[in-house]
């Protein structure tokens, strides 16, 4: 069931959450949507399951107008992130809520609705749980009974808002990979919503980037970390250091520093570049005209690799270096060394409002 | 090296683009030219459509530059031409983005304007409006799920119904004991001050027997349901609703209002008369003990008086209040409970809210059926 979105808008009160929104979602698609918090995500879906109405645009489930469908008409499943189980009831009375509920001449058999949840329960792993109430279990099973729930009603969409929002950092690994395992077993359209960015990378198809109620992109993981179209997506994706110079004979200049640019960028006589941290190296010695000398004046190391923080000498700001541990010792560096950096990778972005113009007053 | 003189230079490049050449030391040491020029030439020719700024000959400039350069950028803004700013020394860019960096956001916040009286009294109209249009929506959404279920086709788990049908009753005893024991010895105690002047302390069982079935016992009852149950309804929704309960319900294809509503609703209007009965026949015992107590008036007495002056009928009145009452405060409960917002400090404004719009219900329609019941003259019968 492909799901599209058009010239979709909502406001409350004064606030604009979501500013004209435009999104094809295809048949058996696992999509993301990224953004901060408050950029509209959370309401995007809303809308999309029906428990919110649009001030305009509509919303088409296989090509058929659902926008004043009623929620239980729209056969959407919905994964909250804080599960929103029935306290009251128990694990496999949850699951089995959706079918129990149904009118008399869409429900099946007590027989079936226990084969039924049991399948389920099984499909989550957690067939054992059945007869436990949500308060005696962990947060990561109630978020697998919820999607058990969710998929009960054999929804043809299923949407989620921030899943593992709420679980602990392994948990939360785990819970992404094995929903990614069983969307490649179910094929059901879904659509989830978070805030981090290295799930939304991992799990999703595509991944929808939102800031402020728009969509700054829309692509696959690769596409949107290898090819942000903003500077937006490119700083909500990961760590940046910017440097501020001018772009010049398809080169780029930091000070007195030349760097090869990629493409034929036109001239510019302001501009900023992105570097991410693991795309910068550095050396001990300068290398001709290539490298920007700075100072040394953190290190961390964090698990596997090993962050180094340096000021630059000509006293534009910080800059932040990741490397593998196996690098670092290679390079033997300590505080306060003076050493060269090298961007091995550089990305500059088109003018937008004069926003890049900002730095260069200082 | 001596200052020279800062020129302006206004050049028409065409019909609708002029150029501005500005030449020399644009600083505090010489007299500026005044930005009138510009303005004017632009007031004059409405034709141009854009403009820059050819900064070549400027040999240096300080912030004075700047004042004149926001006021020509002003002005073109004003007239819808577009300032091409690329020929302004680097510096001055940058300043001018400063300047400009974080315009206001217009979306961001809700202003808040000083509201006067006037719109005071407006908005507080507009809140009744929009309050009792959620009421009508809410007791019409009640009465179709009520329809469903006289048809058999409502659903919701009988085992929900018996443990709010315990809930609403038996649980409730201890404190409807105590409330009618006291208000029983009150009417009791208010009337016999008077009627002990004439000697008539036997009537205080005709006062306290007809207040307590006819009045006090429903009223009292269901005033402590609506600070028992109606708030604990509107809290056990409205965390439901917190939790994102209701939203899961209603993405399962379930009305929340069949399924939550409906039994509450139910249980309160199949418990409250029995309460009531329960707390009739508590206030008089209560005015029996008063009577007793300190009255000079026996057990016995006080027991054939009411059994002389109590009818059916007084009875009947006070528990048909009843059933009303239950009815309006589970909608009460429920209504503020599913109209709750989304953080944990919105559970106990709908709890409030619920006990607050009980009473007022429970009191207004009161009123209106004690005017009935007079205007149809029941107790005469």
């Amino acid at each position: 069931m492909s799901i599209t979105i058009r010239n979709i808008q909502k406001s409350f009160g004064q606030f604009k959450a979501l500013k004209n929104i435009n999104l094809e979602i295809g048949a058996g698609e696992l999509v993301a949507l990224l953004g901060p918090s408050g950029c509209g995500k959370t309401t995007l879906l809303r809308i999309i399951a029906g428990l919110e109405t649009p001030d305009t645009g509509v919303i088409l489930f296989h090509g058929e107008n659902t926008t004043h469908m009623h929620v239980r008409d729209r056969h959407v499943g919905f994964v909250f992130q804080h599960y929103a189980l029935f306290r009251h009831m128990t694990v496999f009375e949850n699951i089995a809520f959706g079918l129990r509920v149904r009118p008399k001449e869409t429900r099946p058999s007590d027989a079936e609705i226990r084969r039924k949840v049991h399948d389920l329960l099984n499909l989550v792993q957690l067939d054992w749980l059945a007869d436990r109430y949500p308060a005696q279990l962990s947060g990561g099973q109630r978020q697998r009974i919820a999607l058990a729930r969710a998929l009960a009603v054999e929804p043809k969409v299923l949407l989620l808002d921030e899943p593992f929002g709420a679980l602990d950092a392994k948990v939360r690994k785990e819970l992404r990979r094995w929903l990614r395992r069983l969307h490649d077993e179910l094929h059901i359209t879904s659509v989830f919503v978070t805030h981090d960015q290295e799930e939304a990378l991992e799990v999703a198809d595509r991944v929808v980037v939102l800031n402020e109620g728009q969509i700054e992109q829309i692509g696959t993981p690769d596409e949107v970390y290898d090819h942000p179209a903003t500077p937006f997506v490119y700083q909500f994706l990961g760590d940046v250091n910017l440097f501020h110079g001018r772009v010049h004979e398809g080169q780029a200049r930091i000070g007195d520093v030349q760097l090869e640019l990629p493409g034929s960028p036109e001239r510019r006589d302001s501009a900023v570049f992105y570097a991410r941290p693991h795309e910068i190296d550095i050396l001990r010695e300068p290398d001709g005209q290539a490298a920007i000398a700075a100072q040394i004046i953190d290190i961390r190391a964090l698990g596997a690799t090993v962050r180094v923080e340096l000021e630059r000498q000509d006293d534009h700001g910080i800059v932040e270096v990741e490397m593998s541990r196996d690098q670092f010792n290679s390079k033997d560096l300590d505080r306060g060394e003076s050493v060269y950096l090298q961007p091995k990778r550089l990305r500059v972005f088109a003018e937008r409002n004069g926003e890049e113009n900002l730095g260069s007053a200082a | 090296m001596p200052p020279i003189s800062p020129v302006l230079e206004v050049v028409p490049v065409n019909a609708t683009c002029l150029e501005l050449r500005l030449a020399g030391a644009w600083t505090v040491a010489a007299p500026l030219p005044a930005p009138d020029r510009v303005l004017q030439a632009l007031r004059e020719n409405s034709a141009i459509r854009s403009l820059h700024f050819d900064c070549h000959a400027l040999a240096s400039w300080d912030s004075l530059l700047l004042t004149f350069v926001v006021k020509v950028l002003d002005a073109c803004e004003e007239r819808g031409i577009l300032a091409d700013q690329s020929g302004l020394p680097k510096g001055l860019q940058g300043m001018l983005a400063l300047a400009h960096a974080v315009p206001e956001r217009q979306d961001a916040f809700r202003p808040l304007e000083p509201a006067g009286f006037a719109a005071m009294i407006g908005r507080h109209i507009l809140n009744g409006i929009e309050d009792g249009r959620r009421l009508v929506e809410f007791v019409g959404e009640a009465t179709l799920a009520f329809g469903r279920l006289l048809l058999g086709r409502a659903r919701f788990r009988g085992a929900d119904l018996l443990r709010l049908l315990q809930e609403c009753g038996p649980n409730a005893l201890p404190i409807i004991s105590l409330i009618s024991v006291l208000v029983g010895m009150i009417l009791a105690f208010i009337g016999a001050v008077q009627l002990r002047v004439f000697g008539a302390q036997i009537f205080i069982a005709d006062l306290v027997g007809l207040g307590m079935a006819r009045e006090m016992g429903a009223t009292m009852a269901a005033i402590l349901m609506a600070g028992r149950t109606g708030a604990a309804f509107a809290a056990e929704l409205g965390s439901m609703q917190v939790n994102d309960e209701i939203d899961a319900m209603k993405t399962s294809g379930f009305p929340p209002m069949e399924f939550l509503v409906l039994p509450r609703i139910l249980a309160l209007f199949m418990m409250t008369p029995f309460l009531c009965l329960y707390a009739d026949i508590l206030g008089i015992f209560g005015g029996a003990l008063a009577a007793a107590g300190m009255f000079d008036v026996s057990f016995a007495e006080y027991y054939i008086q009411i059994e002389n002056r109590l009818r059916l009928v007084d009875f009947e009145v006070g528990i048909g209040k009843s059933a009303v009452f239950g009815i309006l405060v589970a909608i009460a409960g429920c209504m503020r409970g599913l109209q709750c917002g989304r953080s944990s400090t919105a559970v106990g404004f709908a709890t409030t809210s619920a006990v607050v719009t009980g009473i007022v219900f429970i009191v207004v329609s009161d009123a209106v059926m004690t005017l009935i019941v007079t205007t149809l003259n029941l107790y005469q019968k």
